[in-house]
């Protein structure tokens, strides 16, 4: 369905990504690891041309693109196929929960008003908040933000959901909240790529764990195959640090 | 000793150059709001080459007084303008004033729409083009309903400013309320200066700090709006 190939990027002298390539078929759920400064953030980011890339290709159904040199309709396309999470939320700050929800819908795919805020406010009671329509997002915490984030992302069907580190800027107590709602996204077959530090998350409910570090994909495969049988030494450390941060959090 | 009823009389005769200069300050604000939106639109951009001319502007505006403005453009419009075949004469003073404070003033305003505009969250570009929305649409819909309210009592304040500068241009011959002021003087041989200079600062009075009231209202507006934001 989606094929990123041989991504390359480079910030300066400072080269990010390496010629990164990635396979995401219907219904996967993609977690991508690594420690941060790794380029897994800016790899997802250029998927939808977020961070252009210097050199790379995709692959979108039917759509086959340059990631360097793609052309504003392209893009344009591409981004109306895919929904975005951000770590910071980035909700529109003079929108209320439904607008946020909205305004893709009615100024960008031209759905008719009524029919668009029946779809928003689907979406928002699918994450919880049938309660806060209404509010804007400065009267909301940030795991009830997040959630609208996400009812944005998902209220217009996208064929896959891209998460940047969604619970990287939460409280502790907020992140369960958020994760429940991937959770659930999962469970009904969404398309998601998810970059995350949430190691339950990527072993629980992931179906390919992606590794990386330095601007490569060190490692790849099942859940299994890459938390009980690393082939890597340097997937090995990884998973040793992290797994030994939250034995010592516990 | 003052004589107030010069005072009152001259009130009164100023009063009826209000509208006038009123309208030149509302033409001005809005041509050099819409300059001003050009101008750092150019500079946010970085369009190439206009950005270092708009940059040459506005180093030269900014660091000019509005006096030279005023004379430059009276003396200096029409010989620019004359290779190009338009020919103009020295009568339509309102024009040239308008002219002139369109341009200094759009200097000002958009180093406050500028700065207002860039304290935007990065994010929120993102966000409006991962919605799908076009360029124009994110700036329309998303960014300056945004900007504006941490823009707006900045502007405010300058459009007072603009008012009050209009009272320069009677060095070109206007006829606004301190033009008239001036003619009254020369008219009467030079007596009763202080009585007239009086009732021209208190009509100005009156306008900035009616200008004053609308500029403090629009500011709670914003706050109101802000908190949300």
């Amino acid at each position: 369905m989606l094929e990123i190939k041989n991504v390359h990027k480079a910030f300066g002298d400072n080269q990010v990504l390496k010629g990164v390539s990635l396979k995401v078929e219907k219904g996967d759920v993609v977690a991508i690891l690594g420690p941060s400064g790794s380029g897994k953030t800016t790899f997802l980011r250029s998927i939808n041309f977020l961070e252009k890339a210097d050199k790379g290709e995709i692959i979108f159904d039917d759509i086959q693109a340059d990631l360097a040199h793609a052309t504003k309709k392209t893009i344009s396309l591409i981004r109306k196929k895919t929904g975005f999470v951000f770590q910071n939320y980035n909700l529109f700050n003079n929108k209320t929960a439904l607008e946020n929800v909205t305004e893709g819908l009615i100024i960008a795919r031209k759905i008719p008003k009524k029919e668009a805020i029946e779809i928003g406010k689907r979406a928002l009671d699918k994450v919880g908040l049938s309660d806060r329509y209404d509010y804007y997002p400065s009267q909301l915490s940030g795991g009830q933000q997040q959630r609208v984030g996400i009812a944005r992302a998902i209220a217009a069907n996208p064929d896959v959901i891209l998460f940047d580190e969604p619970t990287s800027a939460l409280d502790p107590e907020l992140i369960g909240e958020v994760l429940q709602v991937m959770k659930e996204l999962a469970k009904e077959g969404t398309t998601m790529v998810v970059v995350t530090h949430e190691m339950g998350f990527a072993q629980n409910v992931a179906n390919h764990v992606v590794f990386m570090e330095g601007g490569i994909v060190v490692e790849e495969g099942t859940p299994k195959e890459i938390f009980s049988h690393p082939k890597e030494e340097r997937t090995k450390q990884f998973l040793r640090r992290v797994v030994g941060y939250e034995d010592y959090s516990i | 000793m003052l004589d107030i009823t010069v005072i009152w009389k001259t009130l009164g005769r100023l009063a009826t150059r209000v509208p006038y200069t009123i309208t030149i300050a509302f033409v001005s604000i809005l041509i050099s709001t819409a300059l001003a939106i050009l101008l750092s639109m150019i500079k946010i951009k970085k369009v190439k080459i206009a950005s270092a001319l708009v940059e040459l502007y506005l180093s030269f505006f900014r660091s000019t007084p509005g006096l030279i403005h005023i004379l430059l453009v009276y003396y200096g419009l029409p010989l620019v303008l004359k290779p190009f075949g338009i020919i103009l004469d020295a009568s339509g003073k309102d024009l040239y004033s308008i002219a002139a404070l369109s341009l200094s003033y759009a200097a000002n305003l958009s180093e406050i729409l500028r700065p207002a505009y860039l304290s935007i969250d990065k994010g929120q570009h993102e966000a409006a083009l991962c919605a799908g929305l076009s360029g124009f649409q994110k700036e329309y819909r998303i960014i300056l309903p945004q900007v504006i309210p941490i823009a707006l009592p900045a502007m405010g304040n300058a459009f007072i400013e603009l008012i009050k500068d209009t009272s320069i241009l009677f060095v070109i011959g206007l006829t606004d309320i301190m033009g008239s002021a001036k003619n009254i003087i020369t008219n009467g041989l030079g007596i009763n200066k202080v009585e007239i200079y009086i009732a021209a600062g208190l009509i100005y009075l009156v306008i900035t700090t009616v200008g004053n009231w609308g500029n403090h209202f629009l500011e709670i507006k914003c706050q109101k709006v802000k908190k949300h934001q």
